[in-house]
């Protein structure tokens, strides 16, 4: 058997200081309203964008809810608090005419996106995305418009969808995660700045992916954005999201809501592969990735599926849940977490079974290296009237290092007799058998690793679209590397 | 955090400060724990379901201030060991309402070097034996109900097992409540097991009458290097009591605790179990069996600490809830930075036979080290269909077939209680309770012969 604590091979040691590829910063121009949280900068950010009034009475209602809350203690994660005073809660950057074409985008912008291996380019994109790419607080870009429009898909920017389709932004905007929710939710139903919002008209089934990039760029700056999805009767969507951001010492607040609608016979795909500003080997710095996200299977035989792949930020916190309303509906969440370093997650899910025959699965994968702390926290709830609701969950962590901690907590309540409840969790390390059986066959160790951790997550890999997958298993080995010894 | 409702001074029972510390005697050496647990009371107050380990025990029907301080009573000896299983061979000792009845136990003296009996007395004659452990096995950081027996507290069962004896006859340890009306008993348990000594514990509450008494009890259990304790707890307690049992167990190099806990009967019943295993080679066995119906409510609290490399664990805990029953279940498995090679499991199975009933399981696992080995698993559900179908095939009909499967669910627990008599009390406990048909119980029962 092997000692518990091996001498870390030193190639591999110098792998896992690889930087953070994303951490550049981009000098652009930016309109940056002052710091500080009060009903005169939400009035401000409001006027700014034009908002209608009722808005601004969604933000200021919010506001006063927020105001008697407190930020919740319960996560397993340890942190300063955030001093919400400081941020800064609108930095745009400075466009000065309208725009026509995305030929007009600032070029440095176009600069910044390319780096980050996003074209805006249209005829540059290899498959069928449509993209939206917000920048700190807005939106700067929306790909493939036309095509959509022909749908009668509605995708854009949430600022663009309040000007134009404002019977719907109204209609849901805050039905799934209501501003009373939580401090954070709250927060962003306050402050909120810009996102996307999409929906799918009956029985059209979107050709396209649809995704949105959110980049944080300014210092001193909070992101919050909100993402509205809804899909009408018998329409399918599949929909993305990337993120990054600078390296820089502070840390910085993303607190984004997310809220999915499934009418009768839709069904939404979201997929997110998370990758904000770890902070440094020492735990320096990093995103504070405090995110509110819901799906509601508002009709019968709906079905919301939840992908996700986490290996930013330095504190997640996060827990994608699906309500499940109607019938037969089917909710799913397939995670993987990382943690490395300092990072700390406290992820999971939350499947609410209201209505007859529903199903959900939960597959959870836990990776810890380093220092890293990695919680699933998940509640699976059988509400009397869920006759025949099925649900399996599995979670399972893996400990890389002997300084790590895997945790799981998940709450469990069922209040029918037909329903079917099961719940499995392992906690273990890379075992010796399967290492020695690698490199008896003349695998490298690295490579050895780096192939045991993909197929532990292997499950979760396959549920995300094909150019997701490959750019989550470059992140995870990225990430890895060197913190097995 | 920690946001009570219940302001503790408002806990009447603390009124029996002043009375309790003025009768203790030779045994006042006891009063700074006494005096800190008082306090943690009063600062804390009582849990209330807005606290994270008391969300679902429903405490808000438990009023503490309701009960009253129990009385002395005599017991009619006959009807006593009419309430004891039948044919145990155990050497039993007898509390009521929490205190020690002499003359309804067996003498002690059969039973040196060790010594078995009041708490009380163990205070005066033995305080060197108990000072190193009273009060400090049990953190009462969230159960300020277990504070409020250590403030309390008059009498109990201490048990002392030297270096290298093996009790070869059980202890049953039989705790009656209700006797004096609506009362609320605060049973203590001390067991102190030095080196490689070996006993078996039976602890048994049992109501007397049909009050709705409140029966608050602590164990704490030392198991010094490779001592073995096998503890079996029941509680039958009467129809609508209360039932919090908090209990405590540290564990040195290569001990063995295995505690299988029968809640059968009562209102509201809730037990914390933590095991602390802090000797390597250490190895703890928890298990338990809920058998519960209309309106009962049973919590099981369990936390398991390896503290140091080499050291195994297994749960299983078993519900089934009928009626408007309500079941809850919280495992948690802790290991420590640094402790490696750890072997932990934990298995929570509920079976619900009604849709009144509402099951909450929270299995847990904090894991700082490595190379463990750790895993938990929860299901919840009805009887497998496929199991019935094979039953009803071989022309068994389906009531017999259910009834038989869900004494099978229940019988795998009820198989790891050491002592046979003790085994078969429990079982006859289960059916009384069980939805099952006089006719198919005798088939059943038969069954139960043969264990």
């Amino acid at each position: 058997m092997a000692e518990p604590t091996k001498p870390i091979d030193p190639s591999i040691e110098e792998l896992a200081s690889r930087e953070y590829q994303y951490g550049f910063v981009t000098d652009i121009e930016s309109d940056t309203v002052p710091p500080g949280l009060s009903e005169k900068i939400i009035r401000h950010i409001s006027a700014m964008k034009n908002e209608p009034e009722w808005l601004l009475e969604f933000r200021l209602k919010s506001l006063r809810h927020f105001l008697t809350m407190t930020e919740p203690t319960w996560p397993h994660v340890t942190y300063e608090p955030v001093d919400l005073q400081s941020i800064s809660y609108y930095s745009a950057p400075k466009q000065k005419k309208q725009l026509d074409s995305l030929d007009e985008v600032d070029p440095k912008l176009r600069e910044t996106f390319d780096k980050l291996g996003i074209s805006m380019d249209e005829q540059k994109r290899l498959t069928g995305v449509a993209m939206d790419i917000v920048f700190d607080s807005v939106s700067v870009a929306t790909t493939f418009k036309d095509k959509l429009d022909d749908l009668g898909i509605i995708f854009s920017s949430f600022s663009e969808a309040v000007k134009n389709h404002p019977e719907l932004v109204r209609k849901y905007l805050g039905s799934v995660v209501p501003p009373t929710d939580n401090f954070y939710a709250a927060l962003n139903s306050a402050v909120f700045t810009d996102g996307s919002f999409a929906y799918i008209p009956k029985g059209v089934r979107c050709p396209v992916e649809l995704s949105t990039y959110f980049r944080i760029n300014s210092a001193g700056t909070g992101q919050f954005e909100r993402t509205l999805l809804v899909a009408d009767e018998s329409s399918y969507v599949s929909y993305l999201e990337g993120c990054t951001a600078p390296m820089r010492d502070e840390n910085q607040l993303h607190a984004a809501v997310v809220e999915l609608v499934a009418l009768e016979d839709a069904e939404i795909k979201y997929s997110t592969v998370q990758n904000w500003y770890p902070g440094d080997a020492e735990g320096k710095g990093g995103i504070y990735n405090f995110v509110t996200k819901r799906g509601a299977c508002r009709g019968d035989r709906s079905k919301i599926s939840w992908t996700q792949v986490e290996t930013g930020s330095a504190i997640t916190w996060k827990y994608p849940s699906c309500i499940l309303q109607g019938d037969d509906s089917v909710g799913e969440f397939y995670s993987v977490a990382l943690t490395n370093n300092y990072q700390q997650a406290d992820t999971g899910t939350k499947m609410v079974h209201l209505g007859k025959n529903t199903r959900s699965t939960i597959i959870s994968k836990g990776i810890s290296a380093g220092h890293g702390q990695n919680s699933y926290r998940g509640l699976v709830k059988i509400a009397k009237g869920a006759t025949g609701a099925r649900n399996y969950s599995q979670c399972d962590s893996l400990l890389l290092g002997d300084k790590c901690g895997a945790h799981t907590f998940p709450y469990i309540e069922s209040k029918n007799a037909s329903a079917q409840v099961e719940h499995e969790a392992t906690t273990s390390k890379i075992s010796d058998d399967q290492m020695f059986y690698c490199r008896q066959r003349g695998i490298g160790e690295e490579d050895a690793v780096s192939m045991i951790v993909n197929g532990f997550c292997k499950e979760v890999f396959r549920e995300l679209p094909m150019e997701f997958a490959v750019e989550a298993q470059n992140l995870l080995s990225v990430s890895l590397e060197g913190s097995v010894g | 955090m920690n946001r009570s409702a219940t302001n503790g001074s408002a806990v009447a029972a603390l009124d029996r400060f002043a009375d309790v510390v003025n009768s203790l005697g030779e045994a006042r050496w006891t009063l700074p724990a006494r005096e800190a647990a008082r306090d943690h009371v009063m600062n804390k107050g009582l849990p209330t379901p807005r606290d994270e380990a008391w969300r679902f025990a429903n405490i808000r029907s438990l009023d503490p201030n309701a009960f009253t301080t129990p009385t002395a009573v005599q017991l009619d000896r006959g009807r006593v060991d009419e309430l004891a299983p039948r044919e145990l061979h155990a050497h039993q000792l007898v509390f009521v309402d929490g205190r020690f009845q002499p003359e309804l136990s067996a003498s002690a003296a059969v039973l040196a070097p060790a010594i078995v009996g009041s708490l009380r007395q163990a205070w005066q004659d033995h305080r060197e034996l108990v000072e190193p452990y009273f009060d400090r096995i049990l953190n009462y950081h969230d159960n300020a109900y277990a504070a409020l027996n250590t403030s309390l507290v008059e009498d109990g069962l201490f048990v002392y097992v030297p270096r290298g004896v093996v009790l070869d006859r059980p202890l049953h340890a039989m705790f009656i409540g209700g006797a004096s009306g609506e009362t609320m008993s605060l049973p203590r348990i001390l067991v102190v097991m030095e080196e490689s000594s070996q006993a078996t514990l039976l602890e048994d509450y049992v109501g007397w009458g049909e009050h709705r008494y409140f029966t608050n009890a602590v164990t704490e259990v030392q198991l010094r290097a490779n001592a073995n304790l096998r503890h079996v707890r029941w509680s039958h307690e009467s129809e609508g009591a209360f039932h919090l049992g908090s209990l405590a167990c540290r564990q040195d190099r290569d001990s063995h605790y295995a505690a299988h806990s029968f809640a059968v009967r009562g209102g509201l019943t809730r037990n914390d179990a933590v095991a602390e295993l802090a000797g390597t080679g250490a190895e703890c066995q928890l298990s338990g069996l809920v058998v519960a119906g209309e309106n009962q409510l049973v919590d099981n609290h369990t936390e398991i600490r390896h503290l140091v490399s080499h050291t195994n664990s297994q749960q299983h805990y078993r519900y089934i809830l009928d009626g408007r029953a309500r079941g809850v279940f919280a495992g948690m498995v802790h290991v420590a930075p640094d402790a490696q090679k750890i072997d932990a499991q934990q298995n929570n199975e509920n079976l619900l036979l009604s849709d009144g009933a509402t099951m909450n399981t929270i299995p847990q696992l904090e894991i700082y080290a490595d190379d463990v080995k750790c895993s938990h698993g929860a299901t919840l559900g009805q009887l497998d269909s496929a199991q019935l179908f094979y039953m009803r095939s071989r022309g068994i009909d389906e009531k017999t077939a259910r009834n038989l499967l869900t004494y099978a669910f229940a019988s795998e627990i009820m198989e790891a209680v050491p002592v046979l008599a003790a085994r078969a009390a429990i079982a006859s406990m289960v059916f009384d309770q069980l939805p099952l048909d006089a006719l198919e119980t005798d088939l059943v029962r038969e069954g139960v012969g043969h264990a």
